[in-house]
């Protein structure tokens, strides 16, 4: 099962990627050889090591829960494109339209 | 229509649960609601590049604690996973949350109704800690005709539970047994505000209809999500209108989507949110930022020896207190309910006597004046007090009332409020017998009438004595001293 060019519209979509017809063809080939990889890594016989639970094997270390300074508010924003009443002002959403519909179906 | 439903309702529920820690699950920014924008954030929870989450130790400890208290198996190695999806309350662009290793697994919670009576055991898949997201105040009066969004960070990376059950419940009255039942155990362990209209607790419910002809598995039903419902009471309207809805869908013969639903409180109806299918494929994989989770075996048992007494271990014990099964199952809601009780009760001495004040009176002014018995102005000793007062015949029941108001506004004793009140009331015989021979004096026809068989003209004189005396009589002394001296005036001493 390999990777088509459709699977890679998709992804770069979810990833809010813009691709061009080039780099689309050129991923293919390079994802259909990771894909490769991972298959060959499958072939070998795993069924005595154990799972590795997480690429790091350390386990994870923990802070006590006192609060420390925050940024100042101005700061915050200053790198941001608009900002209004210190907050960040992003245009309009348009991905998760709650316009209403179907009542009793 | 034929008779009977030919389908299942199946219902799981999803809830969110905010821990009130000091600080945000992977920074040291403040953790509070209520702040001015964007002045609790720093460059971790901002998602800004370079920076590094450090796991709190208090939110797993209380998620941990959490998992305990409702009957799961802690984990004693858990992950965190990235899940990514696009939306401008999420600075990262991915969720720190769990995937395929929770903290907890594997509980259950015992529902009652509201006469007190144990109704069935709900299993709880799953609970993972997870970071939450920031705020949006949309600019305009709907999102849909929103012009833009203001991004307030304040609660990005605040530490969430996500406590899923298993597809058990039957009834949006079986949900709202299940919520109560979910944030009584929470609220003893004191670990969230669980406040719904604040959003520090919310809840997803997940609804489908099985045919009764259906043999295949739960899973491959269409399952319909109706998402951020911010009341008990709205997950259950909710679930019923859904019911209503597929039930309506199935009869015409049409099929059910699969989808997200909004619901909108004004008219009780759900609405789908039509977001894309690719929307659920959030692409989890293992948080690279974040090590394994590891507790030890040492750990974990002493959060589970160190659990306090849990709502159906108060229950037993009120309900073997006489209190009435349906009075029980108000206070065994709220754990500062339960301790005001046991305080009163074990001053006073009667627990059903300082159930009953609780529930009718006491809880009209906490309501009416946004108060808890966490902060009661009235300390339960004081309640006993007053108690006492009724026994003693100080205090009619109604003028005990006015009383409790009275110390609860002003935070005064109950003598002081009495005082105040100028209300005691007249329980001295040889105070009232003077005025009692001055009524019936003056009513010869209210006399002649209870003397020919109207009972009720005893009421009539009853209300003159307690005119006179301001209302301040012992209605029921008025009452016996009325009989005594007309009976003496009928058979006069030789």
């Amino acid at each position: 099962m390999g990777f088509s060019e459709a699977d890679v519209y998709y992804v770069a979509r979810l990833a809010r990627l813009a691709v061009s017809r080039e780099e689309v063809a050129r991923l293919v080939g390079d994802l259909n050889r990771v894909l490769d990889y991972v298959a060959k890594l499958q072939s070998l016989p795993t069924e005595t090591v154990a799972p590795t639970f997480h690429g790091v094997e350390r386990a994870s270390a923990m802070r006590e829960d006192v609060p420390e300074p925050s940024l100042q508010p101005a700061a915050v924003v200053a790198e941001a494109p608009a900002a209004r009443d210190g907050m960040f002002v992003v245009p309009r959403i348009l991905e998760d339209d709650t316009g209403r519909e179907g009542g009793e179906g | 229509m034929t008779a009977g439903p030919r389908y299942e309702v199946i219902i799981g529920l999803e809830v969110h649960v905010e821990l009130k820690t000091r600080t945000k699950l992977f920074c040291g920014c403040e953790n509070r609601f209520g702040a001015p924008p964007n002045t609790l954030t720093c460059p971790v929870c901002l998602g800004l590049p370079g920076v590094l989450p450090v796991l709190n130790r208090e939110a797993v400890a209380m998620a941990a604690r959490a998992g305990l208290a409702l009957g799961c198996t802690v984990r004693e190695h858990s992950r965190f996973d990235r899940k990514q999806y696009f939306y401008p309350d999420l600075p990262k662009g991915y969720q720190i949350s769990q995937y395929d290793h929770p903290l907890c697994e594997h509980g259950q919670l015992r529902l009652y109704d509201g006469q007190g009576q144990y109704r069935k055991t709900v299993r709880i898949r799953r609970i993972h800690l997870e970071e939450d997201a920031g705020k949006l105040n949309h600019l305009g009066e709907r999102l849909s005709d929103a012009t833009g969004s203001l991004v307030d960070l304040n609660r990005a990376g605040v530490p969430l539970i996500e406590i899923v059950s298993e597809p058990d419940l039957r009834s949006g009255e079986e949900a709202r047994w299940y919520l109560n039942a979910l944030r009584a155990t929470l609220a003893y362990l004191d670990v969230s505000d669980l406040r719904m209209e604040e959003g520090s607790m919310r809840c997803d419910a997940n609804i489908s209809l099985r045919p009764l002809d259906f043999t295949g598995s739960l899973a491959d039903l269409p399952r319909v999500e109706v998402k951020n419902l911010n009341s008990v009471r709205n997950v259950e309207r909710a679930i019923e209108y859904e019911v209503r809805r597929q039930a309506a869908q199935l009869s015409q013969g049409l099929g059910i989507e699969r989808e997200t639903r909004g619901f909108d409180d004004a008219s009780g109806r759900t609405y789908s949110q039509r977001s894309k299918e690719e929307a659920h494929d959030y692409r989890y994989f293992p948080e690279p930022d974040l090590p394994p989770l590891v507790l030890t075996t040492e750990q974990i048992t002493a959060w589970r020896d160190s659990l306090p007494s849990l709502p159906d271990a108060v229950r037993e014990d009120l309900t073997a207190a006489g209190i009435d099964p349906r009075t029980v199952e108000v206070v065994v809601q709220d754990p500062a309910a339960v301790a005001y009780l046991w305080a009163a009760a074990q001053d006073y001495g009667r627990a059903e006597a300082v159930a009953n004040w609780m529930l009718a009176d006491l809880a009209r002014l906490l309501n009416a004046h946004r108060r808890s018995y966490r902060d009661c102005p009235v300390p339960p000793a004081e309640l006993a007090n007053l108690l006492r007062l009724i026994d003693r015949g100080t205090l009619s029941g109604r003028m005990a009332k006015e009383v409790l108001e009275v110390m609860f506004v002003k935070g005064v004793t109950a003598e002081a409020a009495v005082a105040q009140l100028g209300v005691s009331q007249i329980s001295d015989v040889d105070h009232l017998r003077p005025v009692v021979e001055a009524v019936i004096a003056e009513q010869p026809k209210v006399v002649a009438d209870w003397r020919a068989g109207k009972e009720k003209a005893i009421g009539f004189l009853v209300g003159q004595v307690m005119k006179r005396t301001a209302g301040q009589a012992n209605p029921e002394l008025v009452n016996r001293l009325l009989r005594e001296v007309l009976a003496r005036q009928a058979h006069p001493l030789p």
